[in-house]
């Protein structure tokens, strides 16, 4: 177990040298890589999105594949379609940009709703079909939504239903101005990025999400868990609260911090950590406004088993 | 170990203010003062004025508080020293309050306090005031469940508006439904004196003429048929039959029976008394008593007792004759001979007695010569009777100042007959009453105090004589504004008096107490009876005591059990760190109910950089042993009771 944890928190550290000041968001990232959950980053064009992700792949020495994603995108363009070869005279499936371990979906919300879809239904299904016949995604198969603020001209915004898709939603935000300060005055990122080398393959990382999942989770915990989910349903704060689906996902993303940790166990702390994170894109306030200072209320009134 | 805000800190001041305020005025001045400069700390501290008071200071307090109330009160034992501790201690507490839950816990407390005033006050004010400290009391605890917020917002009053009103219907089919008991369920040991005007337990000259200045209500009656006439209104309370020549003192009580035996030779007419309570355990009825109610008896000298004094309006049925008869030979009974003190003590009039006894003169003649005497001259009838030697009443009233109010007519003549020796007592009680010109009851005032004499006369039984009637006889007939014209507008309500506003208001007042009096305070099991008894509705009673009374016990009991159970269930490292968390909070830093122990032992850390260690330590191991995949051993549980207790 140790050997595998310290390949990752390698990895971490090597994605840290790159992004600079977001030890927080490169964990979580890591912590949905873990979980075997996908991700949606939410941000303005250019805090590091793309780098970030790269520099994932890189380290964790996964396939990876972009998709930019346009109004005038269709399904096939990114599962494959089924072709036609003359040499051979029969119908082969040629497979889209998604067979890749990891893949970035950048600015989701340009296409239209009918694309959405489908990349929706293979993050849940992990496979595709076509003409009746499915094909299985590659194995780990994660893939990184961004999606620019929706009042920007232009977009589709993700309905709720599907954004619960996403395990973790997170923002980038400006870097702080020392970490922007080192930015700017360090090398070309896409040379550092070629730089990096992996230092996991897909064993360890399948072990290490075996032993995640593999974490305890303790009776006051399942409690307080509980108590955060009918807080969300009962407080009035917002207009529905959290599914049982977002438990699962919470439970499982405080199963990967925890052991990111080194712990083996889920403590009230871990599950505290990625409630924001997990949370926030599920839930609708009231009033519309952002849901994120009211988890924090949430968090501080519920009180702990 | 939630915390306080400010808000709820200052609905708690203010809510305990309302409820303690009333009890200061029956408490004693030391202790209604001491509570004030307490409840003065308390509002300064949640007025941010005061820092938090040192620990010293506070025990300091309560150690003063305890003391006072030992001097004053001695053992604690009764009601007035019980509610006085409880006032004392609920004004202490905000001072160390930090918790919600010691919050929660003193508020209801508050409410408990409310009802402990209705023992001193039971008037319509009280509960006017019970509404109003009982809301204020409901908003603070509405106030300790919300975040901070504007002093007298909506979201606050609101609640407790709805909840009261919504529970007013319930208390009143509740008050008036609810099986009510003849007796109390638990005794108090008995009072000492409270200082109330009414009717003395001993006699002396000027015992009674002190009652006239005072306009307060001693009884209410309500007559079935004609109302008897003015001279026949004689309320008989407590009869002196000892004198030892200053005193006059009540016979001991030996045997008591639940009949006289008179003869009524006139039919009966009832009536009923409500009585205000005056702490003494007899009962007011007219001369002479049938049918005694229940609960009540004779005593040998035709005293209506009760078993205990009465602490409250209490109401009563009682039964009249025009005309009766005693039985042909009256008992014969120790109780109203003379005494030889008394005569040594009074030697002239003993004298005089004596030879008005010589020269033959016996019953009626004794008494007529008796009457004769105060018909002459020099004997006037005042309300401020000139002050007589305290070592010989009697002497100094029949030779020198000869100017009295009834009870020294009373006294002297009873002592007289008895010097003569005659069986005499006097007996005090009321004379007279006014009509009320709007509720058509009778109210009789302390002012009506009176004392006349009983003498037993061979052949005719136990005679009432008024010696008062001798000499102001238009006391007896008409009532004392007749004899002192100038005082009867504060005598009387009748519209030739005073026909002004003021008058009105007193009749409506008086007419608001009666029916107070009348279906509130006097609501017990007969009236009750009575109620369901005209709704059809007697035999419910058992089924509504059955109702109530069994889900409520069944509920406590779960309640108690889920708690007891509920405690024993938390296991062993919870109870270690809740107790840890519990000594800091103490020390200021509360841990808030959604913090994790680490965040929590960051923030200590903070507060204390040289517990940092330890306070870590404390989470790691508690975190371990709580959330951990394995059950928590006994080591390891020893090693976080040692680990908290650093």
């Amino acid at each position: 177990m140790t050997v595998s944890r310290k390949a990752f928190s390698t990895a971490m550290d090597r994605v840290n040298t790159l992004v600079l000041g977001k030890q927080k968001q490169v964990r979580l990232v890591f912590t949905a890589l873990l979980a075997g959950g996908h991700l949606l980053i939410e941000d303005l064009p250019g805090v590091g999105k793309t780098v970030l992700v790269q520099a994932l792949a890189r380290v964790c020495g996964l396939t990876f594949q972009r998709i930019q994603f346009t109004s005038d995108l269709l399904p096939a363009d990114i599962i494959g379609a089924v072709v036609f070869e003359r040499r051979k005279e029969l119908f082969t499936f040629r497979r889209g940009p998604l067979f890749a371990q990891l893949v970035l979906v950048d600015e989701i919300n340009r296409a239209t709703p009918r694309t959405q879809s489908a990349l929706l239904e293979a993050l849940e299904e992990h496979r595709v079909t076509v003409d009746g016949q499915s094909y299985a995604l590659p194995e780990p198969f994660f893939v990184i939504a961004t999606q620019n603020p929706a009042h920007q001209v232009g977009t589709y915004p993700l309905p709720e239903s599907q954004l619960d898709r996403f395990l973790l939603r997170l923002e980038l935000g400006y870097p702080d101005p020392r970490a922007e300060r080192e930015l700017l005055a360090g090398g070309d990122r896409r040379q550092l990025l070629k730089n990096l080398t992996p230092c996991l393959d897909i064993e360890d990382l399948l072990l290490c999400r075996s032993q995640a999942a593999a974490v305890h989770v303790a009776e006051p915990l399942l409690d307080y868990l509980q108590a955060l989910l009918v807080g969300t349903r009962q407080s009035g704060l917002f207009q529905h609260g959290l599914s049982p689906r977002a438990g699962l996902a919470l439970l499982a993303a405080a199963r990967a911090w925890a052991w990111l940790d080194g712990v083996d166990f889920v403590r009230p702390e871990d599950l505290q950590a990625v409630f924001p994170a997990v949370a926030g894109h599920r839930l609708a306030t009231v009033d519309g406004s952002a849901a994120e200072p009211l988890l924090g209320t949430l968090l501080a009134a519920v009180a702990l088993p | 170990m939630e915390g306080i805000t400010p808000l709820a800190r200052r609905w708690l001041m203010t809510a305990l203010s309302a409820v303690l305020l009333p009890h200061l005025l029956v408490l004693p001045g030391w202790l209604a003062l001491f509570t004030l400069l307490v409840l003065g700390l308390g509002w300064g501290h949640s007025l941010a004025f005061l820092p938090r008071l040192p620990r010293l200071l506070k025990y300091l307090l309560f150690l003063l508080a305890l003391l006072g109330f030992f001097v004053t009160f001695g053992f604690p034992a009764g009601r007035t020293s019980g509610s006085a501790l409880l006032v004392l201690m609920a004004a202490l507490k905000p001072l160390e309050i930090e918790e919600r839950k010691s919050a929660r816990q003193l508020l209801l407390v508050a409410y408990f306090l409310v009802a402990a005033y209705f023992y001193a006050q039971q008037g319509m004010a009280a509960v006017g005031w019970l509404f109003f400290a009982v809301f204020l009391v409901t908003v603070a605890l509405t106030a300790l469940e919300e975040v901070d917020g504007r002093f007298l917002s909506r979201r606050l009053l609101l609640p407790a508006s709805i909840l009261l009103s919504a529970s007013l219907p319930l208390a009143l089919v509740l008050f008036f439904l609810f099986p009510r008991l003849p007796g109390p369920l638990w005794s108090f040991p008995e009072e000492r004196r409270m200082a109330v005007t009414g009717l003395p337990d001993e006699l002396t000259m000027g015992s009674i003429s002190r009652l006239v200045r005072s306009s307060r209500v001693a009884l209410r009656a309500e007559f079935a048929g004609p109302l008897p006439s003015q001279a026949e209104l004689y309320w008989r309370g407590p009869v002196f039959s000892q004198f030892d020549g200053r005193i006059w003192r009540r016979a001991q009580t030996t045997e008591l029976v639940t009949r006289l035996a008179l003869t009524p030779l006139t039919p009966l007419q009832s009536y009923t008394v409500t009585l205000e309570a005056h702490h003494q355990p007899w009962l007011l009825a007219l001369d002479p008593p049938f049918a005694v109610p229940a609960g009540a008896s004779f005593s040998a000298a035709g005293e209506v007792l009760l078993k205990r004094p009465l602490h409250q309006v209490y109401r009563y049925q009682m039964a009249r004759a025009e005309r009766f008869r005693w039985p042909a030979t009256a008992r014969p009974t120790a109780a109203g001979r003379f005494n030889q003190m008394a005569g040594l003590r009074n030697p002239r009039s003993c004298e005089l007695a004596r030879s008005w006894a010589a020269a033959g003169l016996s019953g009626e003649l004794l008494l007529e010569e008796i009457l004769n005497l105060f018909r002459q001259a020099p004997f006037r009838y005042t309300l401020d009777p000139p002050e007589l030697s305290a070592s010989a009443p009697v002497d100094d009233f029949l030779f020198r100042t000869r100017a009295g109010f009834c009870e020294h007519y009373a006294g002297a003549a009873a002592f007289l007959l008895q010097a003569a020796g005659l069986q005499a007592r006097v007996v005090a009680g009321y004379l007279g009453g006014e009509i009320h010109p709007l509720g058509g009851y009778l109210v009789v005032r302390q002012y009506s105090a009176h004392a006349w004499v009983e003498v037993c006369l061979k052949n005719r039984g136990w005679l009432r004589v008024d010696p008062t009637a001798a000499v102001a006889p238009e006391r007896v007939d008409v009532g004392l504004g007749a004899v002192f014209p100038e005082n009867e507008g504060f005598f009387s309500w009748r519209e030739n008096s005073d026909p002004g506003i003021l008058q009105k208001f007193r009749q409506y007042q008086d007419l608001a107490a009666f029916y107070w009096n009348y279906w509130v305070l006097g609501y017990g099991p007969q009236l009750q009876n009575l109620l369901l008894g005209r709704l059809g509705l007697r035999q419910l009673k058992l089924w509504i005591a059955a109702l109530i009374g069994l889900p409520l016990t069944a509920l406590i009991l779960g309640i108690a059990l889920v708690r007891f159970v509920g405690c024993e269930r938390l296991p062993a490292e919870v109870r270690l760190y809740r107790r840890y968390c519990q000594g800091w909070g103490r020390r200021g830093l509360p841990r808030q109910p959604g913090e994790t122990p680490s965040a929590y032992a960051r923030r200590l850390a903070r507060a204390f950089p040289a517990e940092a260690s330890g306070a870590a330590a404390v989470a790691a191991l508690y975190l371990q042993l709580r959330y951990g995949r394995d059950q928590a051993s006994a080591s390891q549980l020893r090693h976080l009771r040692n680990l908290c207790r650093r």
